[in-house]
């Protein structure tokens, strides 16, 4: 695992700024159950940890949630948007198969010229995001917004056990920024394993099997989970492995963390990630319980939340993504004084 | 009570394991993480992804096999 570390280029690279947007829409387990779930309100929260998580209105996608939390990370940095220079956005669920949500959402936001793009990478897009962007703050161009976007409520089958009572919507976004040597981003590493590519996916709708009236009568344009326990264990697995690398990298363990910022995928599976790492439970941030899991955006909101109430300058905080295809990442950060 | 007795436990915690051990049990995908994560509380161990394969964790006495092996290892 190649770990990126801006000290080694003689430079900082800080997030400058946050934002998240949530849709209004407030779906409850007792909806869910009304829109054909078929799982008991006891049973959805002891088997995911979430009570409700919000879903997007008929006429809201993904890169209206991006372009409010975009705006959110820039006012919050006290900068423009006419300042910035790159626009990323890590989403699994664009507003349409082509062009990219980054351009949608880049006309929200009135970007001119400046360049715009997505990244593929699931549950660990905010991470994936973060790296590039760190890359690009790196090499000169700056500031970036790394944003972590997703509306998986469009693709949920309501009557699937396994997989929808766990999915909200949502978007974080990060102001990334030349910062002091030393603070903000030290570290960042990502992986991947295509080995497991349709462990979790969307069959249809891709220039492999492409939309048509078939692939929507089998329910092929929804999330599917084709292993349910071994991508349980596997996300467990990705971010424990990847979050131990990262420390060790540094010369660092667990005692040296503030706090563990990790994707939210269910509670039960945080819970087995503490567990495993040996690590207190009260350092590991959980942010689930009315969000759900909002895929590449959920490490984001997490880390958003955990800065604003939590955080205390000097502290280091990891934050650990792991996801479909498979994707992981992780990323040690240090508050500014 | 022998290894499949204690799997057997587990498993009725659960589901109503069929009166054949070696017969497989259904249940979604959820609760079949929940058996293995109470068969690793209850004999002091951790599987993995990798041996988490359909066929360890499909009957009673798959698991108490896959456990025997574990423990032995």
């Amino acid at each position: 695992m190649k770990v990126l570390r801006p000290a080694d280029f003689g430079r900082g690279v800080r997030i400058r700024g946050m934002g998240t947007a949530l849709p209004e829409r407030r779906v409850t387990n007792a909806d869910l159950i009304a829109m054909g779930c078929p799982l008991s309100e006891e049973e959805i929260l002891k088997l995911t940890g979430v009570r409700e998580r919000r879903w997007v209105g008929d006429d809201e996608a993904t890169s209206d949630l991006a372009a409010r939390a975009a705006r959110a990370a820039v006012s919050d940095a006290g900068a423009e948007l006419g300042a910035v220079e790159r626009l990323i956005v890590a989403t699994v669920s664009p507003d349409y198969s082509s062009p990219s949500a980054a351009c949608v959402a880049h006309a929200h936001l009135e970007l001119g010229e400046t360049p715009a793009h997505d990244i593929t990478a699931s549950c660990s897009g905010f991470v994936y995001a973060l790296e590039v962007a760190a890359r690009c703050v790196l090499t000169g161009q700056a500031p970036v917004l790394a944003v972590a976007a997703d509306v998986r409520s469009r693709f949920v089958d309501v009557t699937d056990r396994s997989t929808a009572p766990l999915f909200g919507d949502g978007a974080a976004a990060a102001l990334v920024d030349e910062g002091p040597v030393g603070e903000g981003l030290l570290a960042i590493a990502l992986l991947a394993d295509g080995t497991g590519a349709r462990s979790v996916y969307v069959p249809a709708g891709g220039s492999r099997e492409p939309a048509s009236a078939r692939t929507v009568a089998e329910g092929k344009h929804t999330i599917r989970m084709e292993a349910g326990p071994k991508v349980y264990l596997k996300a467990v697995e990705g971010m424990l492995g990847t979050a131990e690398a990262l420390l060790e990298s540094e010369g660092l363990g667990w005692d040296d963390i503030a706090m563990l910022v990790p994707h939210q995928p269910n509670r039960r599976i945080l819970d087995r990630l503490a567990r495993l790492a040996k690590i207190d439970p009260a350092k590991v941030v959980i942010d689930l319980e009315d969000k759900g899991n909002m895929s590449a955006a959920s490490v984001g909101v997490a880390l958003h939340g955990a800065l604003r109430e939590r955080a205390r300058p000097g502290d280091r905080v990891l934050i650990v993504a792991g996801g479909a295809g498979y994707t992981a990442g992780a990323a040690l950060l240090r508050v500014g004084e | 009570m022998d290894g499949r007795d204690a799997v057997r436990k587990i498993v009725a915690d659960f589901t109503t394991p069929p009166a054949n051990d070696d017969e497989p049990f259904e249940v979604e995908s959820l609760v079949r993480i929940q058996i293995v994560e109470a068969v690793e509380d209850a004999f002091g161990l951790v599987v993995s992804a990798d041996e988490l394969t359909p066929e360890r964790f499909a009957t009673v006495a798959a698991i108490a096999r896959f456990v025997a092996e574990k423990k032995g290892a």
